[in-house]
């Protein structure tokens, strides 16, 4: 679940722009070829920070099940695998004041609860919890968020003292997955009903 | 006034007693009563068993978190109720629930700006009858739901998607020991609504929050379990003839919605 204000907020206390580049032009969502547009650029503009951890838990896609355009931008997707396993991604962006970016994991004993901070801002990593019952285990928040953590894995390969710690096909795959997946979605709104 | 509680035999537990020992002045249990009858609707034959209760013609009738069965056979039974004036209070764990009938006035004039309206419900408890409960709470809480469509149900869980009026709606559960974890969330341009529900058999409040750009607002909590807050309706049925929040005739239609005839 990502649920977030403009980015405006956030990278404004990261950064200091030069200019903002302003949002893009809003969609007429009543035209069945601009909503397709609209799922399928969120899903690669916004889930696609996600989808590769979706990709962990549901490797493959057998069917996207629904898929629906938020107003005034945002997308709510449910798709299963091959065994069964749902997977549902939701994004929206509005003007209320709290960011909430989540993501969970249920089977039937054993639940994964994530939370992350916004983009841009230096707020240190997300929190991970384990829980089974009454019992919880709970791994962060540490001292850097991803952004962070990226750039300190460069710097340990440009030394050449860590190996990459993700191969390049398995970006490629990922790259796929949220092609394919944003594909499936934008053709369901493009042919089903109107959002408001 | 204290009106007499004839339990059923798959009532009969320590925990129904405390709920009921909490409202001492108003309901008491008392075998072969005959102002008020429970029926369990778990059990399978619970519409047979609802069908005698209605027929002992009491004062009112619980009715706790009933398994799906046909509609029609629901609509048959609320048209025997009403034709015999007995109220039939129903126990769902979500929609009577005290955080939900405080704030459901408000959360449905949201509805109308909203872009999504997501339920979600993780428990112990058949898929199917965490359907049907969250079908309630979307009535009490949110609106009249139409264009169910249920993309998944089976042993593990559900995946469904409606509307109310205009408003794409998302219901998703799952059946796991993890923990109790319900939530109705309301996500609008500038409005979001959340009611979050912990386990219904402890009387930990509902929380309910409004957020919007200038921040955001805890209603007041209720430490008050759903069924406590169910046991109140029974007695004011019996007392005074006041409709529940969720009767039998919202059950027939959300069973309706279900396709189950």
């Amino acid at each position: 679940m990502i649920q977030l204000p403009a980015n405006d907020r956030f990278a404004g206390l990261a950064t200091q722009l030069l200019s903002s580049p302003g949002g893009p032009p809003p969609r007429d969502l009543t035209d069945p070829v601009a909503r397709a547009a609209a799922v399928q650029g969120s899903l690669l503009g916004l889930a696609i920070h996600n989808i590769p951890l979706v990709r962990q838990f549901l490797p493959r896609i057998e069917a996207v099940d629904s898929a629906e355009a938020l107003s005034p931008s945002g997308y709510c997707v449910t798709v299963h695998g091959p065994d069964g396993r749902v997977a549902e991604l939701i994004g929206h962006v509005g003007t209320t004041w709290r960011p909430e970016w989540t993501f969970e994991v249920w089977d039937g004993e054993t639940t994964l609860d994530i939370t992350f901070p916004p983009s841009y801002v230096r707020a240190g990593s997300a929190r991970a919890s384990i829980r089974q019952g009454t019992v919880v285990r709970t791994f962060g928040p540490y001292d850097h968020n991803g952004y962070e953590g990226e750039w300190l894995h460069l710097a340990d390969l440009a030394v050449g003292s860590a190996p990459a710690r993700h191969p390049l096909a398995e970006l490629v795959a990922d790259l796929a997955y949220a092609r394919d997946l944003a594909a499936r979605a934008a053709a369901i709104v493009e042919t089903e009903g109107i959002p408001v | 006034m204290t009106f007499m509680v004839d339990l059923d035999a798959d009532h009969d537990s320590p925990a129904v007693r405390a709920v009921l020992a909490s409202l001492p002045r108003w309901l008491r249990a008392s075998p072969s009563s005959t102002d008020i009858r429970t029926v369990a609707g778990h059990v399978p034959d619970w519409p047979e068993r609802l069908r005698l209760a209605i027929a002992s013609a009491p004062r009112a009738i619980m009715l706790t978190e009933p398994a799906p069965v046909a509609a029609r056979l629901v609509a048959e039974l609320a048209t025997l109720a009403e034709s015999a004036r007995v109220p039939v209070v129903i126990d769902t764990p979500w929609a009577v629930n005290p955080a939900t009938v405080i704030a459901a006035d408000r959360v449905r004039a949201a509805v109308t700006d909203a872009a999504l309206v997501d339920v979600f419900a993780a428990r112990d408890v058949a898929p199917a009858t965490s359907l049907l409960a969250q079908l309630g709470l979307l009535r009490v809480a949110a609106g009249e739901v139409s264009a169910l469509r249920v993309s998944r149900l089976d042993a593990r869980g559900h995946a469904a998607t409606a509307r109310i009026a205009d408003v794409p709606v998302r219901l998703s559960g799952v059946r796991t020991t993890a923990g109790t974890d319900v939530r109705l969330v309301l996500r609008g341009r500038a409005e979001e609504w959340q009611l979050r529900f912990g386990d219904p058999a402890v009387a930990r409040p509902a929380l309910v929050t409004r957020i919007d750009e200038s921040g955001e607002t805890l209603l007041p909590t209720r430490y008050e379990t759903a069924e406590r807050a169910a046991w109140r309706a029974v007695h004011a049925a019996a007392l005074d003839g006041v409709s529940p929040h969720y009767t039998l005739r919202d059950l027939a239609a959300d069973l309706a919605l279900v396709g189950i005839d």
